[in-house]
């Protein structure tokens, strides 16, 4: 059984909510989700995303980022995403720097994947709410994907 | 290299909490302007304060920083206490002591591991570190988790806590989670001594120089909260004193004001705690600092980080004995006192040094004036006289991204919270 975490990250403010708005949405959709998931809403948790990792062997992260085109939702790649680490201030450790600290620790998960939701020129915009709704969805579709590969790895361990 | 004018300039601080920069104009053999430039903007909350009742005071302030909240909220309740002429109980100065115990853990191990030890490693960032020393980096996650979980048992949560109040707390945790944090903290006594012989260990430059540190000092415990305002220098006075004989300046290069005593810079925070305070240290901590084979009262400014570890290891021991002898929960459950007319003082020490609170309330409790002095600000001054005389010894001669990195290292040295420091401004209006 995939031992799968569905993390969502923000603040109570403006389109940096979306992802903890998601999060709860799927809190009561346990039997669309995995067997086995588990759902989190984090605010702003700096390195204490870290505690997310411990014993996960899936993790997909729901968040906010800056720029873009507004509500488009973007899967992004954790590799990259690290490359954009800065941790000048622990005020300002963010997931990118969570993941690169991870990927230094050895503490990465064996999937992570990102659910981004551009912001535009508004971050401090709403969201509406069909918007959380396709995040919600995309949510779902990432955590069976991850899922199915940790069963095909699985299988391919046991033959 | 060339004896020609020289600007070295950091634009934006690295490993420092908030956003500030360096210039250094270099004039010949001489420095000629050297400016800690903060430049984010003033947060105001002196203003927002105005008009808001005692209770709210301590959730705004907290707000004023997510690393040390608590110690916003601690100073807040010590002046609105003052102010309405009610003194907390033993048991509540044990609760919150407990509380505070939780920041400086938290704090001080993100800054040791984070954002300083990279200094002393040779890398530039955490990451870096990580890589080559994952056990230093995961001891620093530990302690940091640690010290967030007494916020949280004691706060609700760890950011941003939210069970303070004048009078006590809201709620307080229940036996459960206090003997889970009892363990935690006896399971973290032997890893706090090894940071302690771990920060002794570095790499860290020679350093004399002749400072002024001020703390507060208590009639029997380290200074957290209460006490009274000592220097080294001989100044000892009570809170109510501070602003006879602390000026604080506004200067063009910062929206942070700048602090002296007598005219002259001074140092707030671990170094200047542990300095004035050395007698106050509990029989097991006393004994690792000397293991350690440094000798405080130190002048190096680079002991700092040994000062932050020994205090992580004293809040351990603090935070140990409070949870063993579990004060009475009653007293620190109290309704909040009841409000009237007057002014408040209060002072404790948070984990970058002394935070200074002054509330004048109406009748009805009502804030009329704030005053709030964090230990960034204070530093201020500190921090451009270290700078300026650690680059002199260094020698201006040198490359200037080795003066860079230097500077650098110095101002990181401090730990400043220039998020904190920027809440002040002066507004001159002119009209034409």
């Amino acid at each position: 059984m995939s031992r799968l975490r569905v993390i969502g990250v923000g603040s109570p403010f403006g389109m940096d909510r979306i992802g903890l708005l998601a999060a709860e949405r799927l809190l009561g959709m346990r039997d669309r989700l995995p067997q086995g998931t588990e759902v989190c809403l984090r605010d702003r948790p700096g390195t204490a995303l870290l505690e997310d990792f411990e014993g996960a062997d899936g993790v997909v992260i729901l968040d906010a980022v800056r720029g873009g085109r507004a509500g488009h939702i973007r899967c992004l790649d954790p590799g990259a995403l690290q490359a954009l680490a800065s941790p000048a201030s622990t005020h300002g450790f963010g997931v990118a720097e969570v993941l690169a600290l991870a990927v230094a620790l050895g503490r990465m998960p064996e999937r992570v994947r990102l659910i981004g939701v551009e912001t535009g020129g508004d971050p401090q915009a709403e969201p509406p709410p069909q918007l959380v709704a396709a995040l919600v969805e995309q949510a779902l579709r990432t955590a069976w994907e991850c899922a199915r590969q940790a069963a095909h790895v699985d299988d391919c361990q046991a033959s | 290299m060339s004896r020609e004018s020289r600007r070295i300039r950091v634009p934006v601080l690295a490993r420092v909490e908030g956003e500030g920069a360096l210039e250094i104009d270099i004039e010949a053999d001489r420095i000629a302007r050297l400016q800690l430039r903060i430049y984010e903007p003033p947060r105001l909350f002196e203003k927002f304060l105005e008009g808001r009742a005692a209770h709210e005071v301590p959730d705004m302030v907290a707000r004023i920083c997510g690393i040390c909240p608590v110690a916003y909220q601690m100073s807040a309740v010590s002046a609105i206490e003052a102010a309405f002429g009610h003194a907390p109980s033993p048991a509540l100065l044990a609760w919150r002591r407990l509380m505070y115990c939780g920041e400086w853990i938290e704090s001080h191990a993100l800054h040791i591991h984070m954002l300083a030890a990279p200094d002393f490693l040779g890398f530039d960032s955490v990451l870096e570190m990580a890589r080559a020393h994952p056990e230093a980096v995961e001891r620093g996650l530990r302690l940091q988790r640690l010290g967030n979980r007494i916020l949280e048992v004691l706060g609700g949560r760890s950011v941003h806590p939210v069970s303070v109040r004048p009078g006590g707390f809201s709620r307080l945790p229940d036996a459960a989670d206090l003997a889970e944090l009892r363990e935690a903290c006896r399971s973290a006594l032997a890893e706090a001594r090894a940071l302690v012989h771990w920060t002794a260990s570095l790499a860290l430059p020679e350093d004399d120089q002749d400072f002024v540190c001020v703390a507060l000092r208590h009639p029997e415990e380290y200074p957290m909260y209460g006490g009274r305002i000592v220097s080294s220098a001989g100044l000892d006075i009570a809170v109510e004193a501070f602003e006879d004989h602390f000026e604080e300046r506004q200067v063009p290069h910062s929206t942070a004001l700048h602090s002296f005593l007598d005219g002259r810079p001074y140092l707030v925070g671990p170094l200047a705690r542990l300095n004035l305070n050395l007698d106050r240290l509990p029989a097991p901590v006393a004994e690792t600092l000397a293991e350690t084979g440094i000798t405080f009262p130190s002048r190096n400014m680079f002991h700092s980080i040994v000062a932050r570890a020994v205090e992580i290891q004293l809040a351990l021991h603090e935070a140990l004995r409070i949870l063993e002898a579990l004060p009475a929960r009653e007293p620190a459950l109290a309704a909040p006192p009841a409000s009237r007319a007057g002014t408040g003082f209060g002072a404790t020490e948070a984990p970058r040094g002394i935070l200074y609170h002054r509330y004048r309330f109406d009748d009805a409790g009502r804030v009329q004036e704030a005053r709030i002095t964090p230990p960034t600000s204070q530093n201020q001054a500190r921090m451009e006289e270290d700078a300026r005389h650690a680059l002199e010894c260094l020698g201006l001669d040198r490359p200037d991204d080795t003066l860079r990195f230097h500077a650098e290292r110095v101002i990181r040295n401090y730990d400043p919270c220039i998020s904190c420091a920027t809440h002040f401004l002066q507004l001159k209006v002119t009209r034409r």
